[in-house]
């Protein structure tokens, strides 16, 4: 079956091809998703995140190593990362009553004012697998029951060895970044990462007018498998737009029925742009050749996701770090991270409306231009690993 | 202090106690505790559940009253029992530990016990679709007050407006759309729920439902599956192959699906698309007559199983008209497949 073909157009059959992906408003469970950045978290502090609904603490010990556990006092609820208190090494403490947690396996190891209480070592909150990796911290979210987690590496987008791009696994990898909560659901954060037709977005951005760039207005797929599928056994899932393959795409440069012509004369090296599970896009050569901005779409409940920006580079001497965190702080987050991205969640929120109150999922006129958004959908739809579900009692 | 309620007795200090357990509906459960086991811990053993909260003695939910026998709570800690409650036999379940056969009262029903209690409520209807000339494909939206939830498998019963007559049908959507359930509706010449869908149904109208209702239920195992579907038997084999596609490891799942005639086939697409995203998904569909389709096999979706379908540790559901599932029955039996692994959801047809 045509699959990809018959997936322009607007009908429920076509959003049967990728009904779990229509479904998972709240997120895929059972993944792993970025919680914070590493130099949020002190020796003895505590974050609190969301991500899928669950509440989350993270905390790191005084051997410098994370853990995660649920940001709910079993007590009266409160959230632990609210007031953070680590009296002990690998424990934190609830502000309010005192219980303190175990932050290796959630044990309630003592209550402060009360030392000899019964509840001591019968009860305890829920842990969360946690993994450090090029200055972020991961944590496995999902089922209570669902076992061992598979690698971090299966979550992440794939170390690509043609073009050897950075990647958070590669030696001397420095990253910077930023996070921050929007509205809207995470999908339409990935499917507008991903999507080659949103250029005309960005037609008029600093970034791209002060590097002289030549911008394409659209990227016109040539072939049916101009997005590549990739499916690594045991690895990252995920489609990659290859525009790096002029046999591909064609990018359109104007449009002479409403007269526009990209700006820009400066041809680079293209920004191949791939969207992987459960939700992580990877530009390669952007902001400038050489760089890789990844994005994280974490959802924190249906109407919300944080957004992480992270920019990647090598750097082996501290004078080559430095340089880096110079152009970050002057270049990469005022230009791209704040100007360029904030058009891309300009385009979001504005969809949001319509996605999540008028069914938009169930409800929208794609063009030939949303091929690689649908391949997307699929790749989504079936590599997800379960859902996330409302935590909360009285609305869904 | 010690708290005994009852006669004076010789209490047996290794014999187990027969519990008893009566809830506001009349139910009783049975179960025998050890001597040592707290009757929470006894009952869950024994698979019934009890409604309790913090299994620590401190939130006061399984608060049951003793009619019979006697029960002892830990004396040493401070409970949310007060004495005046205690004299009068009320006990917190996660705690105590019976000294001998003894009986409990509980101030609830025992279907709250139930993963889904059933309920009713008006639900819109937000779709109706005829994916085939004799099947209607009803789409219901739940109200988001309703606390609704269900096992793949199970069905609900339908009112058909303005008369007294419900009918009952199997959820084809998945566990995770607790909001929008889909039907799949066969349409006879004549009966008031077809009648109904074909002439009088309209987008937007509302229906009496009550559910979730049956025991024809999915457990969710990486075990090799087989669903066997005849017609609208489909709907509860598509609602499980919502729940089995995230069962790690998925299991391999052979879905065999007949109908009887190329106008009578539905949701091809739907399989295919199934097909896309289930790796381990096989489906096999045949037509009774198949003129006019020669792609596809002609017979019973029994004729197409085969010996080497069925593995030692495969579990079976069936879902369509009784010929079939008894077919069905004998013919995964003689496989090899005990009984117990050969779960069945028959159509009753209705008298109009």
């Amino acid at each position: 079956m045509a699959l990809i073909e018959s997936a322009i157009g607007n009908s429920g059959k076509v959003a049967r091809q990728y009904a779990p992906y229509v479904q998972a408003d709240w997120g895929f469970a059972n993944h792993w998703y970025p919680a914070c950045f590493s130099d949020e978290v002190a020796v003895n502090g505590v974050i609190g995140v969301t991500i899928g609904g669950h509440d989350i603490a993270v905390t790191r010990d005084e051997d410098g190593v994370v853990h995660a556990i649920a940001d709910r006092c079993l007590h009266r609820g409160v959230k632990l990362s609210a007031k953070p208190m680590c009296f002990a090494n690998k424990t934190v403490t609830c502000w309010y009553h005192g219980y303190t947690y175990n932050a290796e396996n959630g044990n309630l190891d003592t209550i402060v004012g009360s030392p000899d209480d019964h509840l001591i070592n019968t009860v305890g909150v829920r842990t969360y697998p946690s993994e450090e990796l090029a200055g972020l911290i991961f944590v496995f979210v999902g089922d209570d029951d669902y076992g061992t987690p598979p690698p971090l590496d299966s979550d992440l987008p794939m170390k690509v060895t043609d073009k050897a791009t950075p990647h958070f696994r590669d030696e001397k990898i420095v990253t910077r970044g930023i996070r921050r909560k929007l509205y809207g659901n995470w999908r339409l954060a990935a499917e507008n990462g991903l999507d080659p037709g949103h250029l005309l977005v960005h037609w008029d951005n600093q970034i791209v007018v002060a590097l002289d760039r030549a911008m394409p207005l659209g990227m016109k797929a040539l072939k049916d498998d101009a997005t590549e599928f990739v499916d690594i056994e045991g690895g990252p899932k995920g489609v990659m737009n290859r525009y790096d393959l002029p046999e591909n795409y064609q990018p359109v440069f104007e449009n002479p029925m409403v007269d526009i012509k990209a700006r820009g004369t400066t041809m680079y090296e293209p920004f191949r742009v791939s969207c992987w599970l459960p939700g992580i896009l990877m530009v390669e050569n952007w902001p400038i050749p050489g760089i890789t901005q990844y994005e994280f779409y974490v959802p924190i409940d249906d109407h919300h996701h944080m957004y992480f920006e992270v920019i990647a580079d090598r750097a082996s001497t501290p004078e080559e770090e430095k340089e880096f965190a110079f152009k970050y702080e002057n270049f990469y987050k005022p230009l791209g991270l704040l100007n360029f991205n904030n058009n891309d969640i300009f385009a979001r929120e504005a969809t949001e409306e319509h996605y999540e109150r008028f069914d938009g999922w169930n409800n929208e006129v794609l063009s030939n231009m949303d091929f690689s958004v649908v391949a997307w959908r699929k790749q989504a739809a079936k590599h997800g690993r379960g859902f996330f579900q409302s935590p909360f009692v009285d609305e869904d | 202090m010690t708290i005994v309620e009852g006669t004076e007795m010789t209490v047996p200090q290794t014999a187990s106690r027969h519990i008893a357990l009566r809830f506001t509906d009349g139910q009783v459960r049975e179960f025998d505790a050890d001597p040592g086991e707290t009757l929470l811990a006894a009952a869950r053993r024994a698979g019934h559940r009890l409604v309790s909260q913090c299994t620590v003695g401190t939130c006061g939910t399984c608060v049951g009253t003793l009619v019979d026998g006697a029960g002892e709570m830990p004396s040493d800690r401070i409970s949310t029992l007060s004495a005046d409650e205690l004299a009068a036999g009320q006990r917190l379940l996660c705690q105590t530990r019976a000294l001998c056969d003894s009986s409990f009262d509980l101030d609830y029903p025992a279907t709250l016990l139930e993963a889904h209690p059933p309920v009713g409520f008006r639900a819109r209807i937000t779709r109706l679709t005829w994916v085939a000339d004799t099947v209607v494909e009803l789409e219901l939206k739940v109200p988001k007050a309703i606390k609704f939830g269900f096992t793949a498998g199970q069905y609900c019963r339908i009112q058909v407006p303005g008369t007294d007559e419900w009918r009952s049908y199997s959820i084809a959507s998945g566990e995770h759309e607790r909001f929008r359930l889909t039907f799949l509706i066969r349409i006879l010449p004549s009966g008031v729920m077809s009648d109904f869908l074909r002439d009088a149904a309209r987008t937007g109208q509302s229906l009496e439902v009550e559910g979730p209702l049956g025991g024809f239920v999915l457990e969710p195992a990486p075990r090799p599956t087989v669903l066997i579907a005849g017609g609208t038997g489909l709907a509860p084999m598509l609602s499980m192959l919502d729940r089995l596609r995230t069962v790690q490891p998925t299991p391999p799942i052979l879905l065999l699906f007949g109908c009887n005639r190329p106008a009578e086939l539905f949701h091809e697409d739907e399989l295919a698309a199934r097909i896309s995203l289930m790796p381990t998904l096989e489906v096999r569909t045949v037509l009774m007559d198949n003129a006019g389709r020669d792609d596809l096999p002609a017979g019973t979706p029994l004729s197409v199983l085969r010996a080497d379908d069925v593995a030692p540790d495969t579990v079976s559901y069936l879902c369509g008209p009784p010929p079939m599932i008894r077919a069905a029955e004998e013919q995964l039996g003689a496989l090899g497949l005990p009984a117990h692994d050969i779960r069945a959801e028959q159509f009753v047809p209705s008298e109009n």
